[in-house]
């Protein structure tokens, strides 16, 4: 039964099961958040039957982020594993003071290193006619934050083994969902479709890495959170069978810090890196890994890392202008094109 | 035949489980009957039969199904779906083995050549790719032999032209030298001496004079940015008497004498007739002349050899009418002297000091 389930798993499924295993193995988890109690379940239902089960350990709240992250802050300095959900991740801005001074700053500031480990999921990401206040990617806006650690769902990544890492990190950190991905099924035994498989770099699963075994060259690399790898791999495919352009998919768990070692010798080997990520233009994600790149391979760089993101603009609601502001399919083979066919 | 088409349950999803079939292939079904459930990201929905009939399922439980899927068929009756399924045997087959993915430019390829899909199932890939369909269509144009066939030796010479072309950035000059005092000289020369020797021997112990002055001329660049001179200048000889293009490479032209290179020359021309040359001889040329004296024949820009940085170009002897001092006309010789030479590592400037100084040395000769 469990291998049949698992087959055709969604992601939201997956992440539903990886919550009620952690809730299964670790008593100290909590979770705390709006909405989240059945038979709701959470807006996205990711939390299905866990208040059920662990009535005391799921705590339904007002709609007050800085409180939520708060009593989540408290929680965690006081032991425990606190799971916080913010409905909308567009909200997390209202407990942006609690995580930077608060959270992140107690596992350093008190002489002695603290173990502190609060995980803040919130589910982010357009594509869904939610306007401007519902649909944005904020990753862009924790990165370099000391002590603060981020993670991005991925339909390649299992959550039961992200979640047993989060929860015990001993940092705070902040697990972004892309919504589209919820429905979604989700990856398993390395198989993607007739092209594309992937693979783990890396022990600890970290980095997944997207490939077709007919390819020669991979002669381009895209980087991407779990998010846009619906959409990288659309444009992957489009490439390769309209213009035979080789492409891989590198897609990190870990956000931030960004283990850029791991993929160092394929970095190398690219001719073309492009970084994909939704925040809007200006200080991104991508910027601050094309960086670390130039830092690390300058001299060694066939060409310059190109960054693809969405537009500097707010995120409108109506469907057709919101695919002009945000990464689509169309933009990453555009880009891909541009710096591989018109040289 | 009723096709059963799956409808859309929702706007999230573009697909849906089938998890399982309410009713077994070949049962009746009423209009509005449940006949198969499907599951949603957020539910498990009834699929109710639009029609009436027998029952034809299609996917089974645990498939993906779109939305406008057909999903089944409904017969009238028993018999009808039994001839189908006898008639649809082939055709399902077909469908099973459609796990080809093709790119573009090799379905443009496979069209244009009309190439049948079993020879592309033969490959026994899944991922077809241009190259994969060119190499299929060189493979079936070998069975067909049309055109004339290139001989190895010229295939070879292909190689190098086409590396030459490839790797090194050409420049050329061209020079006009004033004759004959050369020729005069020559044929005095050859009258004394009972040899015959032209411009050609001439300019290849020319050119020897230069290898201390333009060490650049003479050598082989070995990486971008590192050059490797000859010690000695080795000069090749373009030569072509019908068994095919040999360049055999008279060495240390300094230490020979005009007769020695001339006897060297009447060697190569032998060898060159019978196509007979040893590796030894064709071998550690650093300088090369192309000779191409026929009778109205301008110049020709010669192919520098990928390891070398230039090649002279000889053209056959012209002749003008001129102004002497005294305004009275006269004719004079001169031949084109060309250079072709590889720009990474020689600019014009010493481009045209080197024909300058071989110019010079032809004008007033001496032996």
């Amino acid at each position: 039964m469990e291998a049949t389930l698992k087959k055709t798993e969604r992601v939201v499924e997956n992440l539903n099961r990886a919550l009620h295993h952690i809730f299964a193995v670790d008593p100290q988890v909590f979770l705390i958040g709006e909405d989240i109690l059945d038979p709701y379940g959470g807006a996205f239902k990711v939390s299905k039957g866990l208040s059920t089960k662990y009535p005391d350990r799921v705590l339904s709240t007002p709609i007050s982020e800085e409180a939520i992250i708060g009593i989540g802050g408290g929680l965690a300095l006081c032991g425990n594993k606190p799971i916080v959900e913010i409905m909308f991740g567009d909200f997390i801005a209202l407990g942006f003071d609690q995580i930077l001074n608060f959270a992140s700053k107690s596992v350093s500031m008190y002489g002695t290193k603290l173990d502190l480990n609060m995980i803040v999921r919130c589910a982010v990401g357009g594509n869904r006619g939610y306007g401007p206040t519902h649909s944005q990617s904020l990753q862009k806006h924790f990165v370099g934050i000391p002590n603060l650690y981020l993670f991005e769902l991925s339909p390649l990544h299992d959550n039961i083994a992200v979640f047993e890492k989060l929860v015990n990190l001993t940092y705070p950190s902040i697990f972004f969902e892309d919504k589209v991905l919820y429905t979604q099924r989700i990856y398993t035994d390395g198989l993607i479709d007739d092209l594309f498989s992937y693979e783990f770099l890396d022990t600890a699963n970290n980095f997944a890495r997207i490939y077709a075994d007919s390819f020669e060259e991979n002669s381009c690399l895209l980087i991407a959170p779990g998010g846009l790898v619906p959409r990288c791999l659309a444009a992957a495919r489009e490439l390769f069978i309209d213009f035979e352009i080789e492409t891989q998919i590198i897609v990190p768990s870990q956000l931030y810090p960004f283990e850029l070692e791991t993929i160092l010798g394929l970095l190398t080997d690219a001719t073309h890196i492009f970084i994909v990520e939704d925040s809007v233009a200006g200080g991104t994600w991508g910027s601050e890994i094309a960086h670390q790149i130039y830092s690390h391979l300058w001299g060694k760089l066939k060409n310059p890392v190109k960054l693809i993101h969405s537009k500097n603009s707010i995120i409108p609601s109506s469907a057709h202008l919101e695919k002009q502001v945000l990464v689509q399919k169309e933009d990453i083979c555009n880009s891909v094109k541009d710096a591989v066919l018109y040289v | 035949m009723y096709e059963i088409v799956l409808p859309k349950f929702n706007n999230n999803d573009e697909s849906y489980t089938l998890l399982y079939w309410l009713l077994d292939a070949g049962k009746p079904v009423s209009k509005q009957e449940a006949i198969a459930v499907f599951e949603t990201s957020k539910a498990a929905f009834d699929l109710e039969s639009e029609s009436e009939g027998i029952l034809h399922p299609l996917p089974q439980a645990g498939d993906e199904c779109k939305p406008g899927d057909v999903i089944g068929y409904l017969f009238a009756t028993e018999v009808e779906r039994q001839d189908f399924i006898q008639n649809s045997g082939a055709k399902t087959k077909e469908t099973k083995d459609k796990s080809l993915t093709i790119t573009k430019a090799a379905q443009e390829l496979i069209e244009k050549h009309g190439i049948a899909e079993e020879s592309i199932r033969k490959l026994g890939k899944s991922i077809i790719k241009r190259p994969d369909i060119e190499k299929l269509i060189s493979e079936q144009n070998q069975s067909v032999v049309t055109g004339l066939e290139i001989s190895r030796q010229q295939m070879a010479i292909a190689r190098v032209v086409t590396q030459s072309h490839n790797q090194i950035p050409k420049a050329f000059l061209l020079m006009k030298v004033y004759c004959d005092a050369a020729i005069q000289m020559l044929n005095d020369h050859g009258t004394k001496h009972d040899v015959i020797i032209g411009l050609p021997e001439l300019l290849v112990k020319i050119t020897a004079t230069l290898l201390s002055d333009f060490p650049f001329f003479f050598g082989s660049l070995i990486d971008d940015n590192r050059f490797m001179p000859g010690e000695v200048a080795n000069i090749g000889v373009t030569l072509d008497l019908g068994k095919g293009l040999f360049i055999p490479v008279i060495k240390n032209v300094g230490d020979k004498s005009l007769s020695d290179v001339a006897n060297t020359l009447i060697d190569f021309r032998l060898k060159a007739m019978r196509g007979q040359f040893t590796e030894e001889e064709l071998n550690q040329g650093n300088i090369s002349i192309s000779i191409n004296m026929d009778q109205d024949s301008l110049v020709t820009i010669p192919i520098i050899l990928p390891s070398q940085t230039c090649m002279l170009s000889l053209g056959g002897i012209q002749e003008e009418l001129y102004l002497d001092t005294e305004q009275h006309i006269k004719t004079r010789s001169y031949i084109n002297l060309g250079l072709a030479y590889d720009h990474r590592v020689i600019n014009g400037r010493e481009a045209a000091q080197f024909l300058t100084k071989i110019k010079t040395k032809l004008e007033q000769p001496s032996i």
